[in-house]
C-alpha cells in the first residue's frame, strides 16, 4: 500500500462541537502544517463560533454542516462520503483525524507521514498525545483495553514526557485525535462504530484494523496536545450525557463483548461482572459512589441489553466475510496487555491505600511546620525550615548513593532496625507459653471454629446455660473475623504472641512522630527504641499477659495506634483532620471493643480538652473542622458498637460496659498498682521498675524545652488517674463473683503518659546545652532509664504466667462429643458438697469458650432453676428429673469428690439412669424427654443493629482513608458557564 | 541578667506541671479496688426429713419398728414383698418379714426418729440403720471357727456398687473380687469371708459405697471346734469411720475369754493406748501396755485376764476407751454367759436417741460424755405402757450404768447439755448382746446451692 506521493493526498477531518473555546488554538496549529491537501470540517450544530472560527483560518475548507444528534462516528463517515464523492484523483489517500480540542504541534503531520513512508506496511498511524494545556504531561502513546475492560496506556498518571517513551511501535489503537489512517481502509472499516458515539470508538476501531489484518503504529515524534474537553467532563451534550465515566464503561464493556471469540463471551461476561463488584468497592474506597454506580449501571446497560452487542458483533462478522479471511487473533492477542494487568493495578491500589492509611499522620510535625511557615514567611521558623529543607535534600543526594547498596546491608548497619529486631525476637520467646492452643487464668478456650464465634456475635438469643439474651461481646466480631483467616486457636495465640511486637511498632512511631511534633529533630533513636520497648512489656510486667488477661493486651497493642492517629487532630489541612476523625474514631471503637473503659477515657479527654479550648481559646474552635473530628471519633464507637451495648443494657447486663474482655473477676488494683503499672494478680513485675519509670516521669519536667508536652502527658495521665479513683469503688456483681471494673488498660494507659512523658524529657535533655555537672547527672538518668526497659524484657522471658495448653476437662469425653453435636443438649454439673454447699452451671456446646465466659457471667442468676437444683440434691423426685429433660439437661455430672449424699438421692430417683464418668465423679443420664429448654427468640431489633454496624464500619472505613486522588484541577482559562456546558 | 538555672525558676508552667503530678500521684494512690468476692457456699440448712429408709439385715425374727416423732404408716419392703405397718411414738411395733433383709420407709410427717432392730435368739440383736457411704468393721473372721458374712442390701431400685477394703495381720489383704462388688437393686447380696478368702488372722472391713445406697452389716460367728471351744453369733456392728478416740461400751466382766481388735487403715505406724472407764474415772491398770498400730493392718490384743482383774477390783470397768496418734477402729469381742457379744464404738446422742429393746435384764450404760449434764432414760412395755422415767448423771471420763426394766421394750436417751454414747446390755438365759442407743435422723440437710463461677 505504499503512495508514490506520501507528501500528498492528506485531506484533514476535523471534526467541531462548540469547540470555540480551543478552535484558535487548533486551527493555528493545523496551518503550521505542511502536508494539507484539503481541510473537511464537520460541524455538528455548535451553537457558539465554531464554524465561523472555521471558515476564518481556512476559507477553501468543505465545511459540513450537521446536527447536533450526529456522533463522531457519524461525522467522521459524513467526511468519509464526501471525500468518496469527489473524482478519484482528488480523493486523498491519507486521512488525519483532528478534534476541535487536539492541536498538532508543528511537523506532527509530516512526521506521521515519514513514519507512513519508513512503514509502508502501516495503515493507521498515530501521534503522541500530551496534556493540553499543561502541554508536558503525556496523555497517550497508543492505547489498549485489559481483559476487565480497563483503557491501557502503560503511563503512569500525569507522567511528565522527558522522551522515555520515544520509540515507534505496533500498537492496538491509537486516539482518534490525531489519527492518520489510509481513507480506504478507514472505508473498508466501515469508519467508526456507530453504538460507540463518543468515547473508546478508537479502541475499537483498532481492534477491528488488527483483527483484519491492518497495523497500527504510534510515532512519537508527532505531537497533538489533547484538552480531553469530553472526558474531563468540561464539554457535555447529549452524547456524552452527564456521567461521561458510565459513557466509558459502557464503551469499554461493548468494546470487549463484540470483538471478543464467541467461544469466550460466557466468560468475558462472568469476568466483567465480578470486576464491576471488585471496582465498585475499589471506588467505594475512594468515596466515589458515583463512579462505582457508574460502573454497574453501564454493566446493567451493555448486559441488559444483549440485542446491541448481537448487532454489533453481526456487523463484525460480515465485515471479516466482505473481507474473506478470519480474523487475525493471533495479532490482536499480541496487543492486548498481558492477562496480569488487572491484578498487577489491583495490588498497586491496595498497595496505595494501605501505605496511605498507615502514613497519615506521621509527617504531622512537618506539615504543621510547614503549615506556619506559609501562614508567616518571613518569620525566623519559616527560614530554618527553609534551611532545613535546602539541608535535606542535600543529604538525600548523599543517601542516593547509600540506596543503592541492598536491602540487607542497609539492615544490618541500621541500629534501630537490629535493635527493634533483637527486641522483638526476646518478646518472642518471652510469649512462648502463649505459642499454640492457649487458656488459663482469664483467658477462656477458644471455640472449635470461626462459626462459633460468629454465630455468637449474630445471634440475640445464645443456648448457653439455660438461654440468655445478654448480647456477645464487642471483641467476638473482630476476633471472628481474625478466626476466619486463620482459626481460632492461631486467632488468640497470634494476638498474645504478637500484640508486644504490634506495640512495640506502634510505640515507636508514636514517639517519633510525637518527638518531631515538640522539636524538629525529634527524639534520638535511642531513646526511641528504650521507650518504645518499655511500651511493649507493659502488659507483661503489669500481669495483664500473665493472667491471660486478653482485653488489656490487644488494647496495649493498639493504643500506640491510636494515639498516632489522635494526633492527626493537629493537622493543618481540614480534610485530614476530618479523615482522623473517623480513623479514631474506628481505632477507638476496635480499642473499646475489648477495654469500654478506653471510650470513657476518650470522652473525658476530649470533653475536658473541648471545654478548656473554648475557656482559653475560644478562636481555635471557630473553625468547625476543628472540634467535629473530636466528636466524630467519640460518636464512632457508640454507633458500632450498638449491638452490643444497647441489648446489654436492654438486658440488664449494663455492667459488661465497665469489664474488660475476659473472665471476671476483674484484676484488683492495690493503690500503688496505677503509678507502678502493676495489677494485684501473681505475674507482675517486681514494683522498684515501676517506681523508676515514675522518677523518670517527674525528672522529666526539668528540661524546659519540653516541659509543656510532658505536662500534658501527665495531665492525661491525671485524668485516667482520676477515672481509675472514681470506679475502683464500684463493685460489679457477675453471677456469684463480684469483682471491680476493668482498670487494668487505665494502668496500661497511665504508663504510657509516663513513658511518653519520660521520652520527652529525655529528647529535652539530650537536645539542650550540658555543662559537665548536668552531663554526669543526665548520664546516671540514661543509666537509670535503660534499666526499665531490659527489666521489662528480662521480666518477659523469666516471668510466670497461668496460661497452659491444654487445661483437663470435667465433663467426661463422651458426653461433650454428644453435647457438642446438639446445643441443646447440656450437661448439669454440680460441684461442692452438701456440707460447704453446692455449685451448678449447666455445660452445652464445647464449654464455656472465650466470649461465651462473659454472655455467661452477666446473665443474671436464674432463681427458678438454682431452686430445682437445691430440690434436686436434697430430695429428687420424678418431676424434678421431667424439668431437667424438659430444659434440655441430658446428664447430670457430680465431678470428683462426688458427694457421696447427693450421689446416692440421685441413684434412688427414677427417670435417671447411671453413667461412665471418671473415678470419684459420678454421672447419670436423664432418660426422660428431652425439650428444647434452652430455645428462645431474643430480640428481632438485632439484625437491624447488625445493619447498623455493618455501614457504620464500612461508612467510618472509607471516610477514614486519606484522599488518594486529588480532584483534577479546572483548566485555568475556564469559566463556571463552560464547564456547566450546554444541555442540548 | 544571665540565668544559669532556667529550669528551675518557678514560672507558670513550673507550678501548673508540679500541681498536675502531684495531682496525679495522690488521686493514683487513692485507687483501690474493692476485694473480690466469690461467693462460695454456705453449710446446708436443716429441714423436716422428707423420706427416711431403715435397713436391716436378713437375721434375726422379727422386725421391730419404733419412733420418737410422730404417729403414722410405714411402708415395709422385703424382698418383693411390701407391707404397711403404723408406728406410734412410745410403742414398738412388730412386723414379721421371715428371714429376709427389710426395707422400713417413711415418707412425710413419719420420716423422722423411725427406728428398727431384729432380734433372735439365743440372744443378739442386729442394728438396722440408714444406708451409709462408709462403714467399718473391725474383727471379722474367715476361718474354721471364726467366720463372719458380710451382707450387702441395696435399698433402692437402681444398681450399686461397693469398694471392700480388707485388712489383715500383715497389712491390706488384696481381694479382686472385693472390689467394684455390684448389688443390683432391692437385692441382699452376702458374702461369706471364709469362702472368699480363707485365713486365720483377724480382718477388718472398710465398705465404701461407690454408687447408689447400700447398708451393709455383719454376722460373726464362733463354732466350738474341739475341746473347750466356745460357740456363738452376734452381729459385728460397724463404725462409720476410724477415730483417734473410740469408746467401747458394754464391757462385762466374767469369766470368758476378751480380746480387742484394733485396726489402722492408714498408711503410717501409730501407737495406741488403752483406758478402763468405771463409774467415777477413767484409768489404765497395770498391764495394759501400748499397742503398736502398724499401718494398713488389724491387730489384736487379749484383755481376758486384764479385765478379769479389773472387775475384780472395787468398780467394774463398764467401758473401754482406745486413744490412738493414727485414726483407728475398735472392737471388743467377750464371751458372756457364753455367748458372743461384740462391742463397737457408737454414735453419739445429741437430742434424743432410742431403741427396740429384746427380752431379757437390761442395763442402760451411758458413756462419752463431753462435759457433766444429765440424760433423761424413759422406757416402755411391749403394749407401749411407760414403765419409768429416770435421770442419769453423766460426766466426763466416767460412765454411767442405770437398770432397765426387765419388761422394756423400748428405751429413749435425751441428753441434755452434752451428748452422750448409750448401749443396753440385755442378758438373757445363757446368752447375752449389746443393743445400740442411735439417734434417728429426723431432719434432712438442704444445701445452700448456687450457680458456679464462670470459667
Amino acid at each position: 500500500m505504499s503512495s508514490p506521493s506520501p507528501h500528498a493526498g492528506v485531506a484533514v477531518v476535523l471534526v467541531t462541537h462548540d469547540g470555540a473555546r480551543w478552535l484558535p488554538g487548533v486551527l493555528a496549529g493545523l496551518a503550521e502544517q505542511d502536508a494539507v491537501a484539503r481541510v473537511v470540517a464537520v460541524d455538528t450544530g455548535s451553537l457558539d463560533a465554531s464554524r465561523d472560527l472555521v471558515r476564518g483560518a481556512f476559507p477553501d475548507a468543505d465545511l459540513l454542516e450537521l446536527t447536533s444528534a450526529v456522533s463522531f462516528p457519524g461525522a467522521v463517515d459524513a467526511a468519509l462520503a464526501h471525500l468518496d464523492a469527489l473524482p478519484p484523483e482528488q480523493r486523498p489517500e491519507w486521512v488525519w483525524l483532528l478534534h476541535d480540542d487536539a492541536r498538532p504541534a508543528p511537523g506532527a503531520l509530516a512526521a506521521l507521514l515519514e513514519a507512513a513512508s519508513d512503514r509502508p506496511d502501516v495503515d493507521v498511524l498515530g501521534p503522541k498525545l500530551r496534556e493540553w494545556p499543561s502541554l508536558r504531561r503525556l496523555l497517550e502513546l497508543g492505547v489498549t483495553i485489559s481483559g476487565t475492560g480497563r483503557r491501557e496506556t502503560g503511563l503512569e498518571t500525569g507522567e511528565y514526557d522527558q522522551g522515555q517513551h520515544d520509540e515507534r511501535r505496533e500498537v492496538l489503537a491509537v486516539n482518534s485525535a490525531g489519527m492518520l489512517a489510509r481513507r480506504e481502509v478507514l472505508a473498508g472499516l466501515g469508519g467508526f462504530d456507530e453504538r460507540l458515539p463518543m468515547f473508546g470508538n478508537d479502541v475499537d476501531l483498532g481492534w477491528r484494523a488488527a483483527a483484519a489484518g491492518h497495523t497500527t503504529l504510534v510515532v512519537p515524534e508527532a505531537v497533538v496536545f489533547h484538552a480531553e474537553a469530553a472526558h474531563r467532563g468540561l464539554r457535555r451534550t447529549a452524547l456524552t450525557g452527564r456521567h461521561t465515566h458510565f459513557q466509558e464503561r459502557r464503551a469499554a464493556l461493548y468494546t470487549l463483548l463484540v470483538n471478543s471469540r464467541t467461544a469466550a463471551l460466557p466468560w468475558r461476561v462472568l469476568r466483567l461482572t465480578l470486576g464491576t463488584l471488585v471496582r465498585m468497592l475499589g471506588f467505594v474506597l475512594l468515596r466515589s459512589v458515583g463512579e462505582a454506580l457508574d460502573d454497574l449501571a453501564a454493566l446493567v446497560a451493555v448486559v441488559g441489553r444483549p440485542g446491541a452487542v448481537r448487532a454489533g458483533r453481526r456487523a463484525r462478522r460480515e465485515q471479516a466475510r466482505r473481507l474473506g479471511s478470519a480474523p487475525d487473533t493471533a495479532r490482536v492477542k499480541a496487543l492486548l496487555p498481558p492477562p496480569w494487568v488487572p491484578y498487577r493495578h489491583g495490588l498497586d491500589f491496595l498497595a496505595d491505600v494501605t501505605s496511605a492509611a498507615s502514613q497519615q499522620a506521621a509527617d504531622i510535625g512537618e506539615r504543621r511546620r510547614i503549615a506556619a511557615a506559609e501562614a508567616d514567611p518571613s518569620s525566623l521558623a519559616a527560614a530554618r525550615l527553609r534551611a532545613e529543607q535546602a539541608r535535606r535534600e542535600r543529604d538525600d543526594d548523599e543517601e542516593g548513593e547509600l540506596a543503592d547498596t541492598g536491602a540487607f546491608a542497609r539492615f544490618v548497619t541500621n541500629p534501630v532496625a537490629l535493635a527493634l529486631t533483637a527486641v522483638v525476637v526476646v518478646l518472642l520467646v518471652g510469649a512462648g507459653a502463649a505459642w499454640g492452643s492457649v487458656s488459663g487464668g482469664a483467658l477462656s478456650p477458644v471455640p472449635e471454629g470461626a462459626g462459633d464465634w460468629w454465630s455468637l456475635h449474630l445471634d440475640a438469643w445464645h443456648e448457653l446455660a439455660g438461654g440468655t439474651d445478654v448480647p456477645a461481646p464487642p471483641y467476638v466480631l473482630p476476633l471472628a473475623l481474625l478466626a476466619s483467616v486463620v482459626g481460632t486457636t492461631a486467632a488468640v495465640s497470634a494476638l498474645l504472641v504478637l500484640s508486644a511486637p504490634f506495640a512495640l511498632w506502634g510505640a515507636f512511631r508514636f514517639l517519633r512522630v510525637t518527638g518531631r511534633l515538640v522539636s524538629t529533630r525529634g527524639a534520638p533513636r535511642v531513646l526511641l527504641v528504650g521507650g518504645a520497648t518499655a511500651y511493649a512489656v507493659v502488659p507483661v510486667v503489669s500481669g495483664a499477659w500473665g493472667n491471660g488477661r486478653l482485653g488489656v493486651v490487644v488494647a496495649a497493642a493498639l493504643l500506640p495506634w491510636l494515639a498516632h492517629a489522635t494526633l492527626g487532630f493537629a493537622d493543618p489541612e481540614p480534610d485530614r483532620r476530618r479523615r482522623a476523625g473517623w480513623r479514631v474514631g474506628l481505632l477507638l471503637a476496635l480499642v473499646a471493643s475489648f477495654t469500654p473503659l478506653v471510650w470513657v477515657l476518650a470522652a473525658v479527654v476530649v470533653v475536658l480538652g473541648l471545654l478548656v479550648t473554648l475557656l482559653l481559646a475560644r478562636s481555635a474552635l471557630a473553625s468547625r473542622t476543628a472540634w467535629s473530628p473530636p466528636l466524630v471519633a467519640l460518636l464512632v464507637p457508640v454507633v458500632v458498637l450498638l449491638p452490643w451495648w444497647l441489648p446489654a443494657l436492654r438486658a440488664g447486663a449494663g455492667d459488661a460496659l465497665l469489664l474488660e474482655a475476659g473472665r471476671v473477676p476483674a484484676e484488683s488494683l492495690t493503690s500503688s498498682g496505677l503509678l507502678t503499672g502493676r495489677l494485684d494478680v501473681a505475674y507482675g513485675a517486681p514494683d522498684w521498675v515501676g517506681w523508676l519509670l515514675l522518677g523518670l516521669a517527674v525528672v522529666a519536667l526539668v528540661p524546659r524545652a519540653t516541659r509543656i508536652p510532658v505536662t500534658v502527658c501527665w495531665l492525661v495521665a491525671l485524668l485516667a488517674a482520676g477515672l481509675a479513683a472514681l470506679l475502683a469503688p464500684l463493685s460489679l456483681t457477675a453471677l456469684t463473683t463480684t469483682t471491680p471494673p476493668g482498670l487494668a488498660v487505665l494502668v496500661v494507659v497511665v504508663q504510657g503518659c509516663l513513658l511518653t512523658a519520660a521520652v520527652l524529657g529525655g529528647q529535652g535533655l539530650a537536645r539542650s546545652r550540658l555543662n559537665s555537672l548536668t552531663r554526669t547527672v543526665a548520664l546516671g538518668l540514661a543509666a537509670v532509664a535503660a534499666a526499665v526497659p531490659v527489666a521489662g524484657l528480662v521480666w518477659a522471658v523469666t516471668g510466670d504466667d497461668a496460661l497452659e495448653s491444654d487445661p483437663a476437662g470435667v465433663v467426661p469425653a463422651y458426653m461433650e462429643q454428644r453435647v457438642e453435636q446438639s446445643p441443646a443438649r447440656g450437661v448439669l454439673v454440680v460441684t461442692g458438697s452438701i456440707a460447704d454447699g453446692l455449685a451448678y452451671e449447666v455445660r452445652r456446646g464445647d464449654g464455656v469458650t472465650l466470649g461465651e465466659d462473659e454472655v455467661l457471667a452477666l446473665t443474671p442468676e436464674d432463681a427458678a432453676t438454682t431452686e430445682a437444683v437445691r430440690d434436686l440434691a436434697a430430695r429428687p423426685t420424678r418431676d424434678l428429673v421431667d424439668r431437667l429433660g424438659e430444659d434440655g439437661v441430658q446428664w447430670l455430672l457430680l465431678p470428683a469428690p462426688a458427694d457421696g449424699e447427693v450421689a446416692a438421692r440421685l441413684d434412688a430417683t427414677s427417670g435417671l439412669t447411671q453413667s461412665g464418668s471418671d473415678p470419684g465423679s459420678r454421672a447419670w443420664e436423664v432418660t426422660r424427654p428431652l425439650g428444647d429448654g434452652v430455645a428462645g427468640d431474643g430480640s428481632s431489633l438485632r439484625p437491624v443493629l447488625l445493619g447498623v454496624q455493618g455501614l457504620a464500619v464500612l461508612v467510618a472505613l472509607v471516610l477514614a482513608l486519606p484522599t488518594l486522588r486529588a480532584p483534577r484541577p479546572p483548566a485555568p482559562d475556564e469559566t463556571p458557564d463552560e464547564r456547566t456546558g450546554r444541555a442540548s | 541578667m544571665t540565668d544559669r538555672r532556667p529550669a528551675l525558676r518557678l514560672d507558670a508552667t513550673v507550678v501548673v506541671a508540679a500541681v498536675v503530678v502531684a495531682l496525679t500521684v495522690v488521686v493514683s494512690l487513692l485507687v483501690r479496688t474493692d476485694d473480690v468476692r466469690v461467693v462460695v457456699g454456705a453449710g446446708p440448712t436443716e429441714s423436716p426429713l422428707e423420706r427416711s429408709d431403715v435397713v436391716c439385715p436378713a437375721a434375726g425374727t422379727d422386725l421391730r419398728v419404733a419412733t420418737t416423732g410422730t404417729a403414722g404408716e410405714v411402708e415395709v419392703r422385703a424382698g418383693r414383698s411390701r407391707s404397711r405397718a403404723d408406728v406410734v411414738p412410745g410403742t414398738g411395733t412388730t412386723v414379721d418379714v421371715g428371714e429376709r433383709a427389710a426395707v422400713v420407709t417413711g415418707e412425710g410427717e413419719v420420716a423422722p426418729g423411725l427406728v428398727a432392730a431384729r432380734f433372735s435368739t439365743p440372744l443378739a440383736a442386729w442394728a438396722c440403720g440408714a444406708p451409709a457411704f462408709e462403714q467399718w468393721f473391725t474383727g471379722a473372721g474367715a476361718g474354721a471357727r471364726h467366720t463372719s458374712a458380710l451382707q450387702l442390701v441395696n435399698p433402692d431400685e437402681g444398681r450399686a456398687v461397693v469398694d471392700v477394703v480388707v485388712l489383715g495381720a500383715d497389712g491390706v489383704v488384696d481381694v479382686p473380687a472385693l472390689r467394684e462388688l455390684a448389688v443390683r437393686g432391692g437385692e441382699t447380696r452376702t458374702i461369706e469371708l471364709a469362702r472368699l478368702l480363707p485365713r486365720r488372722d483377724l480382718l477388718t472391713l472398710g465398705v465404701t459405697v461407690v454408687r447408689g445406697r447400700v447398708a451393709a452389716s455383719m454376722v460373726d460367728s464362733y463354732q466350738g471346734i474341739g475341746s473347750g471351744g466356745r460357740e456363738g453369733t452376734d452381729a459385728l456392728a460397724s463404725q462409720p469411720a476410724p477415730a483417734e478416740r473410740n469408746l467401747l461400751l458394754g464391757v462385762t466382766g466374767g469369766r470368758g475369754p476378751r480380746q480387742l481388735v484394733l485396726a489402722n487403715p492408714g498408711e503410717s505406724q501409730g501407737r495406741a493406748t488403752l483406758s478402763l472407764v468405771t463409774s467415777d474415772a477413767t484409768f489404765t491398770p497395770g498391764g495394759l501396755e501400748p499397742v503398736d498400730l502398724p499401718p494398713g493392718s488389724t491387730v489384736r490384743v487379749p484383755l481376758t485376764a486384764v479385765l478379769r482383774e479389773a472387775a475384780a477390783g472395787d468398780e467394774d470397768p463398764v467401758a473401754l476407751v482406745v486413744d490412738s496418734t493414727v485414726p483407728t477402729t475398735a472392737t471388743l469381742g467377750m464371751f458372756v454367759r457364753g455367748d458372743l457379744v461384740n462391742a463397737t464404738p457408737v454414735a453419739p446422742v445429741e437430742s434424743q436417741g432410742a431403741t427396740p429393746l429384746p427380752k431379757g435384764e437390761k442395763l442402760l450404760v451411758l458413756g462419752g460424755a463431753t462435759r457433766p449434764g444429765v440424760a433423761e432414760v424413759a422406757t416402755w412395755d411391749a403394749d407401749g405402757e411407760p414403765l419409768a422415767t429416770e435421770r442419769v448423771e453423766v460426766g466426763p471420763d466416767s460412765a454411767a450404768s442405770l437398770e432397765l426394766p426387765g419388761r422394756a421394750r423400748l428405751v429413749v436417751v435425751r441428753p441434755a447439755r452434752t451428748p452422750v454414747e448409750a448401749v443396753v446390755r440385755v442378758t438373757g438365759k445363757g446368752a447375752a448382746t449389746l443393743v445400740r442407743v442411735v439417734e434417728p435422723v429426723s431432719t434432712g440437710l438442704v444445701p445452700d446451692v448456687r450457680p458456679a463461677p464462670v470459667g
